[in-house]
């Protein structure tokens, strides 16, 4: 066996090598955490996006469209924001794999940890508004999710033989009825006898509501329930939705 | 450096199969890499496992390039592997016979890869599982299912091949 010492020290002063400057490594392991804590936050963000939608669904009108919950739940579920946050979720991972002590978790903890904090972090969110902040500026920003996403609630909402009405209060006529322009710009006189007390107290001009009950003729509905539209709504939307 | 000239050497023969020429590049790419990166050494790591580490990951890349494929174990390697999962098994052994270390030898190569480098750790190199988890840069638990596992299989190509084996 040859003098392998002597050779490599012969080598390290010939080459001039020197030992790389400890701030590249630290700045390459603080890059993986920055990296890791932001992906963190946009998995938390889309956690938050995913709480949001899940308590601004339609729960109530399920079997109105003759549907189980099951089944109006697969329909419903925000599918692009939890794709989003399984993609950032394993990014994460990946990440944190990567970083000096990574490879001491095992996939399920790390994974696990990561849908913990995203979820934890989605909750805080969703508490300070940002969710429906952060939805709404997707709705005004990206053209393809105001059509799939924005635009299949609304369809929902426009099955008047159903039921289903939603639209803006254009003016409270009496106590009784209701002028109320319908999510494809149809006007609609809806009388509101039947609704409850307290519902027919918070009404008012401008307020988007959704309508439950059945039409009387082309111009008339008539509420069983009403109340105010869950999430995001915007008056543009309704325009969108006017001219499809 | 000459505390762990012989051991890395034996270490990359055992998992790339290289001849000693080979070998000796290959620990002295090694050690400059170990320079070149000692200001990245993690206090929290034996000095033992790091070192290793490098020398794992060097002899993988060299191994990758080369497509050097490191298959079989040298019989006094075999027989020490052979010896040492036996006695762990406790079990009792029959490895008298030349034909039967040959036989261990080749019945050796049937483990992938994954076995064979925790065997290697474990069994040659006398490292605990704290040690190969840093070395391998797997989770503890990663470790002892591949050890366990590795055991089992080693058991039942025993078996298989009617080679003595008692528990």
């Amino acid at each position: 066996m040859k003098n392998i010492s002597s050779e490599v020290l012969k080598k390290i002063k010939k080459k001039g090598i020197e030992p790389t400057a400890k701030w590249k490594f630290l700045l390459k392991n603080s890059i993986l955490w920055g990296t890791f804590a932001i992906l963190i936050l946009v998995g938390g963000i889309a956690a938050s996006v995913v709480i949001f939608k899940i308590a601004t669904n339609d729960w109530d009108i399920y079997m109105r469209l003759g549907r189980s919950f099951s089944g109006f739940l697969f329909q419903t579920l925000p599918y692009l924001w939890i794709g989003l946050l399984i993609v950032f979720i394993f990014i994460a991972d990946y990440n944190f794999k990567h970083t000096k002590k990574g490879y001491k978790y095992g996939l399920p903890t790390i994974v696990g940890s990561s849908i913990l904090i995203s979820i934890i972090l989605g909750f805080g969110l969703y508490g300070v508004g940002a969710a429906k902040y952060i939805e709404n500026t997707a709705l005004q920003h990206f053209s393809f999710y105001k059509d799939r996403v924005f635009s299949e609630r609304v369809d929902m909402w426009s099955e008047h033989d159903l039921g289903l009405m939603a639209g803006e209060i254009l003016d409270l006529v009496d106590k009784d009825r209701v002028r109320i322009e319908s999510l494809r710009g149809d006007e609609w006189m809806v009388i509101i006898s039947d609704i409850p007390i307290q519902m027919k107290e918070q009404l008012k001009p401008e307020m988007i509501v959704r309508v439950l009950g059945d039409v009387i003729d082309h111009e008339t509905f008539h509420a069983t329930e009403m109340k105010p539209w869950k999430g995001n709504f915007l008056k543009e939307n309704k325009n969108h939705m006017r001219n499809r | 450096m000459k505390r762990y000239e012989k051991k890395l050497f034996y270490y990359i023969k055992r998992i790339t199969n290289s001849s000693d020429e080979d070998a000796e590049d290959l620990l002295q790419e090694i050690f400059i890499r170990v320079y070149e990166n000692l200001n990245d050494f993690d206090q929290s790591l034996k000095f033992s496992s790091w070192i290793y580490r490098i020398a794992h990951n060097q002899a993988i890349s060299h191994y990758r390039a080369n497509k050097n494929k490191a298959k079989s174990f040298n019989s006094e390697d075999a027989a020490l592997i052979f010896e040492r999962i036996a006695s762990d098994l406790d079990t009792q052994k029959d490895l008298e016979r030349e034909d039967s270390k040959i036989k261990v030898q080749s019945l050796l190569k049937q483990l992938d890869k994954k076995y064979r480098d925790v065997i290697i750790l474990k069994f040659l190199e006398d490292k605990d599982y704290k040690e190969i988890s840093n070395i391998l840069k797997k989770p503890m638990g990663t470790v002892a299912t591949l050890i366990n596992r590795a055991k089992s299989k080693f058991k039942d190509i025993l078996i298989k091949n009617h080679i003595r084996y008692e528990p």
